[in-house]
This record gives C-alpha cells, structure tokens and sequence, in this order.
C-alpha cells in the first residue's frame, strides 16, 4: 500500500522532472556567440567583434596597444550605472595564457556619437572593454567571459544592491571571439561610431590613414597559435 | 487498496513535496525595504520656493531641456555632445547655515523607482565640480541629467548633503513640476549645443 502510493508519487516527480531538463548539470560557462544579447541581470549586453588597436595611455601621450571589444550595452536597472569600476568592467573578463580571468583596463563608451563614462537606464551605449597588450603580443583568438549581476544584499549591509557574481568562475555566456589585427582596424577615438551600431555618425574617423607600426611588426606565432590573450 | 486510495496518498505526496519546495523557496525571499532606517531625512518643495533645512537652504529657478550640449573645447569645432534621450539642466541656488558645504548628492528621481545621476557626460562644458556653498551667500548652481525622453514626467530634484555617511542627514526633494503636457513642451523646446556658461 505505501510503496504502491510512493511509486505513484515518484513516477510524477520523475516525469516533472523530465520535463524541466532532467538532473543533467547546466554548463556553468554556456558557449555564447558574438551578435547575440546577452542577459547579464543588470546589463544587457551584445557583444560585437574583437580587434587590436592602439590608443592613448591614460598618462601621458604615448599611445599603447590594446586588445579592443566592441559591444552594446543596455542599462536593465534603474539607476545610472558606471561603465568602469564598480560597474559595467566588473562582470567583462578575458582569459589569459595561463587560465586566469582579468578584468578590462579600461571601458570607453559612446552614447548618440559622443563620449560617456556611464550608462542611464533606458538609453544604450556602445562601450569599447580594453585590455592593455605588450609589445610582441598578438592572439589570434581572445576568449571573453560574462558575469552574472544579482539584486541582493551585500556581506555587509542590508541594503539591496546589484552585485556581480565572482564566485565559481561562473559566467552568463564564454565567447570565443576572432581578434583583428590592427591594420584592419581604424584608430579607436571617443567619438568614434561605427557603422553596423546603426547610429548618426558625428564625426569621421580617419580610417585610411598610413600607420608604420601596421606593417613592420613581425608576428612571433613559434608554431601553434595562442589561442588567448595574454595577461598586459 | 483501491484506486482512490492510491490517488490520494500520491497525492499527498507531491502535495508535500511541493510545500517543502515552496518553504524552501519562500526562504530564499527577503523584504527589499527601499529606504534604509538611516537615509537622509528630506523635506519637498517646488520649483521656486525656499527648502529650508538645518544645513542649507535651496530654491530651484530654472529647469530648461536640451538636445545636445555643447563642447567643453571649442578648439577645432568639436560636434556637440548628443543624446538618444534628452538633458534635463536644473539651475538652482542655495546657501548654507552654519558652515561651508557641498551639495554631494545631486540626482533626479522619476516614477517607477528609476534615478539618475548628474554631469552624465565628460566633455561638455558642464564637467566641473559643484560649488562651496557659504553660509548667507545665494550661490548659483547648474545641474544636468540625461534620461530618456518618456521618464521626464514626475521627476523629481534630490539634493543633500551626503558624504561618506550621510545618515540622518539632510536633503530636499523638489518636485520639478513636469506634467505630461510639461513635458512635452520641454521635449518641443529643447535646444541644440546647449552651453551651460552663456546663461545667467
């Protein structure tokens, strides 16, 4: 009588069960393609393409090589939110050689064809993640990952926040993204647009210029190709 | 042992299941209490009326809209700096009471929980730091939010002290008086390369 009432009960749940997916483990880093929204909780953000480029130091003059990701971000939330620390660059990490996942150098952001370090709820920026390079580093694949943001209390208050989630090496989407060379690549300026966004461009961009360091730089690829970025 | 019988125990026992599963769920949930014990304590106004609190007074003048800003540099021409939404610019005037101070927290709170943070651009002429407000001195000030165009209606101005700790501290909630039709004719009279500085 019990077991026969216990087989019925398990029967159900067994077929509840089947139908939501099974017991199966869900990947903890869901491969993820460019050009697709991705759903981060607090942003929404649709990565677009990976390219080297050079732009200024942010001390002094001198212009350095980065690793470049273009995306579009759209703020889910409610409030202004940053694009570098403590904001957007917190949940953008890029694997290097040797597995570790680093945060962006810097986040640049273009909002109607003028610069913006922040993103307002409801209005969508294309922002540009840059990690810095050394001078003989050029990956043929960068490997990019995307952290979760949760509504939640802090460690230490009661106050309700948007946290980004580190632990676990646990990631909305992982992409395994194409890196352009930067003779491909224009220059990225504050006021660049780009034509794919579909936004009013305010300014040209001198894409055609000549640049030496385009041609002269010799590629050390010693064999296999590296297939990530390495650390700055 | 009968059908009914059997029914009813499987029954109860996904009933079961399911009420563990909600009890565990229910835990999970916490109260979001949107204001802290300790927030700043406001007192609300409209535009053109003295808010006076213990630390400073404040009276909003002026609340103009805007399509684009205009350039910090206006070496080379620069293009202004545009918006998918709009720039809301508030221009107000306040004072202290006792001692020096900054009006720290600076932000617009539009129905539907949404707040916008001021000075939304680098490089426009409106990057800077507010001012020292003296006490028995009406010093002017220009803040500017970026929104999109729909969240205009019901905003309102919060400005307070705020700081490291702003607990129990002061602030005032102006309410900017953007009806619909407000602020329809803000968004029709909005204005290109806005420059904060030509204005009084």
């Amino acid at each position: 009588m019990i077991p026969l009432s216990v087989l019925g009960a398990v029967a159900v749940l067994a077929a509840a069960l089947w139908a939501t997916g099974g017991l199966k483990e869900t990947p903890k880093q869901p491969a993820q393609s460019a050009g697709k929204p991705l759903d981060l909780g607090l942003f929404t953000v649709t990565v677009r393409d990976v390219r080297i480029g050079l732009a200024d130091a942010r001390f002094g003059s001198a212009q350095e090589r980065f690793l470049i990701m273009r995306m579009r971000v759209v703020n889910k939330g409610k409030e202004t939110e940053s694009l570098e620390n403590s904001g957007l660059a917190d949940g953008v990490v890029a694997r290097t050689k040797t597995g570790k996942w680093v945060e962006p150098e810097r986040i640049e952001g273009v909002a109607a064809g003028a610069e913006t370090n922040v993103v307002q709820p409801g209005l969508p920026v294309e922002a540009s993640a840059m990690w810095k390079m050394g001078p003989a580093d050029s990956p043929e694949k960068l490997t990019v990952g995307l952290r979760e943001w949760k509504y939640e209390q802090g460690f230490t208050d009661s106050d309700f926040n948007w946290l980004v989630q580190k632990e676990d090496d646990k990631l909305v989407g992982r992409l395994v993204l194409p890196v352009a060379p930067m003779s491909a690549a224009p220059q990225p300026s504050p006021r660049a647009t780009w034509p794919q966004a579909g936004r009013p461009t305010t300014t040209a961009w001198p894409t055609a210029t000549a640049r030496p360091t385009t041609t002269a730089r010799p590629r050390p690829t010693a064999g296999s190709p590296r297939p990530t970025a390495s650390r700055p | 042992m009968n059908v009914r019988q059997v029914l009813l125990r499987s029954g109860a026992g996904i009933g079961g299941t399911a009420l563990l599963a909600g009890a565990m769920w229910l835990h999970s949930i916490l109260p979001q209490l949107e204001a802290a014990q300790l927030d700043p304590i406001r007192d609300g106004g409209t535009v053109g009326e003295e808010i006076r609190n213990r630390d400073f007074s404040v009276r909003v003048e002026k609340v103009e809209a805007a399509r684009s800003l205009a350039p910090s540099l206006s070496l080379g021409d620069p293009p202004p700096v545009g918006t998918d939404g709009i720039y809301l610019i508030v221009r107000l005037r306040a004072t202290s009471h006792r001692e020096p101070l900054q009006l720290r927290t600076v932000e617009l709170e539009t129905p539907g929980g949404y707040t916008f943070k001021q000075d939304p651009r680098t490089g426009t002429a409106s990057a800077g730091a507010q001012p020292t407000f003296e006490p028995m001195i009406w010093t002017p000030a220009t803040v500017v939010f970026e929104l999109p165009k729909k969240r205009l209606e019901g905003a309102h101005l919060i400005v307070g002290t705020g700081g490291l700790l702003p607990q129990l501290s002061a602030a005032a909630d102006i309410d900017l008086g953007i009806t619909g039709n407000r602020a329809d004719q803000l968004t029709g009279s909005a204005v290109e390369r806005y420059d904060i500085r030509d204005r009084p």
